[in-house]
């Protein structure tokens, strides 16, 4: 494509619908997106009920050139990166709509929901069972993964 | 324009122009043109409207401006500010000055100066009022013509360097073919505006035609038409649309169609129209028939806002992407997403599990689904694009 895709209108778009309406324990910190809107960090918490009630965590999506067409690069940030079976002690997260699953039907607000119900289905705290090896060897980026897509119904 | 901008502005143009008093309505001093240094005086009112401005020139300068009268006050009325005046001020002097000296050099061909003056009276006999614009080098002229609704509109006149004994060319907003002039060495300009108001005249009823569509009908595109246009993409619901090509000299003929949407909107749209063509009645206005052939009521202006057949594409999010409107969608009646072509282009294609077949006519169709709703979809390559 010769012309740049129009990601920035739709990352706008995307941007002021959150800022003004965000879903339950959501929030996008308008000034942790950068200027250029590629970078953005979010803000969850743990639904009500779950084993991550009320705790806080922060979401870092990275918008590469070809979004939506591809996925952003969603990863948990900070200090308190959830002790989840599916999230690897470096803040990387196997979920499959952020790879393979991918389409531009969702959006960031889908993607936060979705982890946020990732968290929500999780009986037991714990850590993925190869994340020593993992987070030793993995590359910066977990899109440059190859997940092996651990059991969904976790 | 306050007076320091206004003496900067004419400090670049004329350096040697100089105010006179602190109000600045008063200026002297010398014009360069081409080398020679002329002698200028203008003298503003006291608001310093440079419109009412009386120049006042040296033997030298008037002789130049002799046969230019009517065009410099012309460009006073149209110019916004003195140094712009001055510029194409100017343009004049340096353009009538070259064909004064060509003149003394080849004394018999028509020469350029006497082209102008000749334009000059032409102008002055079709009436000033149809100009609507000049270049300073007097080789393209705009005239306007108003018709009766109060439209407006413009033809060009592009004057060859051999005017008038090569014939100029002319281009106009009429929708068929360009105007083709009737040229003889004594046609005037006059002769080309009763040949464009005549033709006008043809394309009155092509023009009512499409008002009535532009006035009942939601028109997507184009989004502002212009009077050459003779498509319009006619809204019928959402996510569906048709596209009408009228032929500008038979409007009330039956048009071309083209419709765009989801195929199970449109396909029994088609449908009907096809099993009805033969009641298509020239006695009556496109839209009429449109109508009637489709048995639908078309979404109007009075009846709905134009939002409800602009919803943005699935994709991108925007409803206008370089000019295009989203032309397909879902076909899934619980789905019916709009899409962009380009953007459901991109999105197929991209896909690892996206197929692609090359039909023995050289189709190229890319399956996958949709996006929102995983039903199968398809588009065609289109080379057009
Ligand atoms: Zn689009
Ligand atoms: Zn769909």
């Amino acid at each position: 494509m010769a012309t740049p895709w129009p990601m920035q209108k739709r990352l706008q778009n995307e941007l002021l619908h959150l800022q003004r309406d965000p879903p339950v324990g959501i929030s996008v910190n308008p000034n942790s997106a950068s200027s250029t809107l590629t970078l953005w960090s979010v803000n969850v918490v743990g639904a009500p009920g779950s084993l991550y009630a009320g705790e806080h965590f922060q979401l870092q999506f990275t918008f590469g050139k070809r979004y939506p067409f591809e996925s952003p690069e969603v990863i948990f940030i900070g200090g308190n990166i959830p002790v989840h079976p599916h999230v690897y002690s470096n803040g990387h997260i196997c979920l499959s709509i952020l790879t393979e699953d991918w389409s531009p039907a969702l959006s960031v607000q889908a993607v936060c929901l979705s982890i946020v119900s990732m968290l929500s289905s999780c009986t037991e705290k714990k850590r993925p069972p190869d994340n020593t090896f993992y987070v030793k060897t993995c590359s910066k980026s977990p899109k440059k993964t190859k997940w092996w897509y651990h059991d969904d119904k976790v | 324009m306050a007076t320091l901008e206004q003496s900067q502005a004419v400090y670049e143009v004329c350096p040697r122009l100089v105010p006179l008093n602190r109000q600045q309505t008063c200026w002297d001093g010398l014009i360069c043109v081409k080398g020679q240094d002329l002698h200028l005086r203008i003298e503003l009112p006291d608001d310093r409207d440079h419109r009412r401005a009386k120049l006042l020139g040296d033997w030298l300068l008037n002789q130049h401006l002799r046969s230019y009268r009517h065009l410099i006050g012309q460009r006073l009325q149209n110019t916004p500010d003195l140094a712009t005046f001055l510029s194409e001020l100017k343009n004049i002097l340096e353009h009538t000055m070259q064909h004064q000296s060509e003149a003394s050099k080849s004394q018999p061909s028509v020469t350029m100066a006497t082209q102008c003056s000749q334009v000059i009276g032409d102008i002055g006999r079709l009436g000033w009022e149809k100009l609507s614009s000049i270049d300073p080098s007097f080789s393209s002229l705009q005239l306007i013509s108003e018709g009766p609704n109060g439209s407006k509109h413009y033809i060009t006149v592009h004057l060859d360097p051999q005017h008038p004994v090569v014939a100029p060319t002319c281009t106009t907003d009429l929708p068929g073919e360009t105007l083709e002039l009737h040229w003889t060495h004594q046609s005037t300009l006059a002769d080309i505006y009763t040949q464009f108001e005549e033709s006008l005249g043809k394309y009155r009823e092509f023009w009512d035609t499409v008002a009535e569509i532009d006035e009942q009908t939601w028109v997507l595109e184009p989004e502002r038409p212009m009077p050459s246009d003779r498509s319009r993409r006619i809204a019928l619901g959402n996510n569906s649309s048709v596209q009408v090509t009228v032929d500008p000299l038979y409007p009330k003929m039956l048009p071309e169609f083209k419709f765009l949407g989801a195929d199970h909107v449109i396909n029994p749209m088609r449908d009907k129209l096809n099993a009805n063509l033969k009641d298509w009645d020239t006695g009556r206005s496109l839209l009429s028939n449109l109508k009637t052939l489709l048995d639908i009521q078309f979404p109007s202006p009075q009846s709905s806002s134009r939002e409800d057949f602009s919803e943005e594409c699935g994709i991108c999010y925007s409803y206008r992407l370089e000019g295009a409107i989203p032309d397909r969608a879902c076909d899934n009646p619980q789905c019916n997403k709009p899409y962009h072509y380009s953007c459901l282009y991109e999105w197929l294609s991209s896909l690892p599990s996206g197929h692609q077949t090359i039909s023995k006519y050289g189709f190229n169709t890319i399956f996958g689904n949709c996006p929102y709703c995983d039903v199968p979809i398809k588009i065609k390559r289109e080379n057009n694009r």
